[in-house]
């Protein structure tokens, strides 16, 4: 009885002293709390997919009345900040290269014309290729304003349109900060427990500070919690800082159960601090870490469809996401913020995640074992 | 003075036997940039894949068959039948399905007597990229059919004024040709300030910086010495994201070498200086990993307009992105890859770059001055 009881205390004692060590450096501790909230700001303010405030050119000879209609028409379109008048369209070319607009529409001679005919015309726009993206968003606004142009200077005769009627379920404005934010937990959660766990042992080796760590009575997996509890703690006091905040400051309902969030955010955070501790006992020094930390923490970033969705990937590497916690959490916290998703839904995606945690808590263990007893 | 030259190859030949006995160096400087351009060039693809799609037929009727035909042979939709919206409901809310279309009861009918008539299409706004896509494919999809129809009846019907559009440098749109000189960015920007920072931050973890300084060269002398191998094994990593862009993302390089080499050799200058700026600051490696995540990766992934267009962004953060380096490397890359030697965006970025490394070296030799004074 009092055996197991001393065993406790001294797990207990292991656990505080591992995160004392973290959190004894001062300029330590204030990056890992300034991080997150840096991060929040900056993501809440700089991700969007919107093409807002860029600049158009125009090139037009003729000065007719559609022509006019239409360069009113794209003057007073909220998207764009300068329409930028061009002679030719080697001058446009030349505005284009070095980026001075996005792109430009090219309204040839004889427009007004073929409108009155009553003809089909059409407008050529040159656009910036360099930046695909943007470019797209933006002939899609100009495609928008040629056709209620057309429409107004020629009445659609014939049948009555076929629509489509839009509903978007869970986030009805398709607001991006809805998606962005609650996956900030999944990114930056993993970026903290890694940046922390992998350099639990490495930091030690280098300092020459593990035989202390050798020398006391304590068994590999009593070691091993201790190492894994600063970065589990950390990860859990960023993902509670975004589950306030995020609500809080950029208005994200949300809607599912917090025992469940937690539940998930608990074998994630377990998952990726074995396997930061596992890569900080293979290093022979930090810098090796933090290599290991980085050629984990990409991918798992990367492939989680936080960047771009999974379903855009080759085969092959959505098989490789299925093995990625993050991929499994992303969907998991989406839902739970968003889309209150019931624990049916949520414990299926949790198994892998699962997997994962086991197979890393079990190397980590193994390599822990290995290096209490073969030293330093 | 050849004294002092010779001192500083000696420090220049132990940084560089420094980082010939440990293997993570290499690895930083090539392994990293491997990654990174293997994830951007495949796991990242902006070029959206077939939506998976519940359809919901609640009109049996020719006109809803066809145009159920019409989203079935789309490469937009992975079209799943469903009983009902709310059985699909249930697929939506676990992630399972991204969208639902309901062709509703009178569709056919409406459609046949000319009047007008909607289909429903419901996404998963939680993926609001996703969500956007489909609704568009949607729009044009059901557009086009309409106008199909339309035409088999003689009632064929051109909308009066359209555009053309043309894209410059990218015509076929590929996402890659964007994505891979951006990430290439990224990887200098990391690497750049990662390097210095963990280098010149051991040291003083060791506290070796003293016994580096206690030799008879100054504190520039030293920095400039120490950094030199670094320098190249940066350019060495930028040879080789542009071999492995060329030669294995087929992306065409239309500018000169010679420009090419000179924007990363100014972009570099930035990036170490600010990597040792860090170093100095910091003192520490986990502190300084920290703060060049911070400053150099964070910044450059978000503020450089690789991904987000800065003329989007609130004011103060456009203004920011003026003090990001890697906004200064990725419109002339991009260039250098897709379209020429633009010099009027090559030479205003390399002053840029060259300004900041002047200050970011000046900050960090004066830093380290006052560290050991």
């Amino acid at each position: 009885m009092t055996g197991r009881g001393g065993g406790l205390t001294r797990l207990f004692a292991v656990m505080v002293k591992e995160l004392r060590v973290v959190l004894r450096d001062k300029k330590a501790r204030t990056t890992l709390i300034f991080s997150p909230v840096v991060q929040l700001l900056l993501f809440g303010l700089a991700t969007t997919l919107e093409v807002r405030n860029v600049n158009i050119g125009i090139v037009a000879r003729d000065n007719g009345a559609a022509t006019q209609a239409l360069v009113a028409a794209i003057d007073a379109s909220p998207w764009f900040n300068q329409v930028k008048r061009y002679p030719n369209a080697a001058a446009l070319r030349d505005a284009i290269d070095v980026q001075a607009v996005i792109g430009g529409v090219l309204i040839s001679d004889g427009i007004d014309d073929r409108i009155a005919r009553g003809d089909a015309a059409e407008l050529l726009v040159l656009l910036d290729g360099r930046r695909a993206n943007a470019a797209q968003v933006v002939a899609g606004y100009l495609d928008e304003i040629a056709r209620q142009q057309g429409a107004r200077v020629a009445a659609v005769q014939g049948r009555a349109p076929i629509a489509v009627a839009t509903t978007h379920w869970f986030n009805p404005n398709l607001i991006y900060l809805w998606f962005t934010m609650p996956s900030l937990i999944v990114v930056i959660g993993a970026v903290q427990v890694m940046s922390v766990s992998c350099q639990s042992v490495a930091r030690e080796r280098e300092f020459g500070t593990i035989e202390q760590l050798i020398v006391l009575p304590l068994a590999p997996w009593q070691v091993l919690i201790g190492k894994l509890t600063p970065a589990f703690v950390v990860g859990m006091a960023t993902a509670t800082f975004f589950v306030v905040f995020i609500p809080l400051v950029y208005g994200v309902p949300l809607t599912g159960s917090l025992a469940l969030l937690y539940l998930s955010l608990t074998l994630y955070f377990v998952a990726l601090a074995a396997l930061g501790v596992a890569i900080s006992l293979l290093a022979r020094n930090q810098q090796q870490a933090f290599l290991g930390m980085f050629l984990a923490t990409i991918p798992i970033i990367l492939l989680s469809g936080y960047a771009s969705p999974v379903d855009n990937m080759p085969g092959w590497l959505q098989s490789a996401a299925w093995f990625n916690p993050a991929s499994h959490i992303l969907t998991v916290v989406e839902g739970l913020f968003l889309k209150a998703m019931p624990a049916a839904a949520v414990l299926p995606q949790l198994g892998p995640v699962a997997l994962v945690a086991g197979a890393a808590v079990s190397a980590a263990l193994w390599l822990t074992a290995r290096r209490l007893r073969e030293g330093g | 003075m050849s004294g002092r030259g010779q001192r500083m190859r000696a420090v220049m030949r132990k940084e560089w036997g420094q980082i010939r006995r440990d293997p993570s160096t290499f690895g930083i400087a090539g392994l990293l940039p491997l990654l990174l351009l293997f994830l951007f060039g495949y796991a990242v693809s902006l070029d959206t894949a077939a939506t998976r799609t519940a359809l919901v037929m609640q009109d049996r009727g020719g006109a809803a068959q066809r145009l159920a035909g019409a989203f079935a042979a789309s490469p937009s939709f992975r079209i799943e039948p469903a009983a009902s919206v709310r059985d699909a409901r249930d697929a939506l809310v676990a992630g399972r399905l991204r969208a639902i279309i309901v062709i509703p009861q009178d569709f056919s009918r409406l459609a046949a007597r000319g009047q007008p008539a909607a289909v429903q299409l419901i996404t998963d706004g939680s993926v609001p990229n996703t969500a956007a896509f489909a609704d568009g494919h949607a729009r044009g999809l059901v557009r086009q059919w309409a106008a199909d129809e339309a035409r088999e009846r003689g009632m064929a019907h051109v909308p009066p004024l359209r555009i053309v559009p043309h894209y410059m440098y990218n015509a076929t749109l590929k996402s890659r040709y964007f994505l891979v000189p951006g990430a290439i960015a990224i990887v200098m920007a990391m690497i750049g300030s990662m390097l210095t920072a963990l280098v010149v931050a051991r040291e003083w973890e060791r506290a070796t910086m003293e016994a580096l300084l206690a030799t008879r060269l100054s504190v520039a002398e030293m920095i400039v010495a120490k950094v030199t191998p670094y320098f190249l094994l940066g350019l060495g990593s930028m040879t080789l994201c542009v071999v492995v862009a060329v030669a294995i993302y087929d992306l065409p390089l239309r500018g000169s070498l010679l420009a090419l080499i000179g924007l990363a050799a100014t972009f570099l200058f930035a990036t170490l200086g600010q990597g040792l700026l860090i170093s100095a600051a910091a003192k520490s490696q986990f502190v300084s990993t920290q703060y060049a995540l911070l400053s150099g990766f964070l910044p450059s992934l978000l503020l450089s307009g690789f991904l987000f267009e800065i003329s989007s962004m609130p004011t103060a953060i456009q203004w920011l992105t003026w003090l990001v380096p890697a906004r200064y490397l990725i419109p002339p890359l991009e260039s250098l890859f897709l379209a020429g030697n633009i010099w009027g965006l090559i030479l205003p970025s390399m002053a840029a770059l060259t300004a900041f490394g002047i200050f970011f070296f000046w900050r960090a030799i004066k830093s380290t001055q006052a560290s050991i004074e």
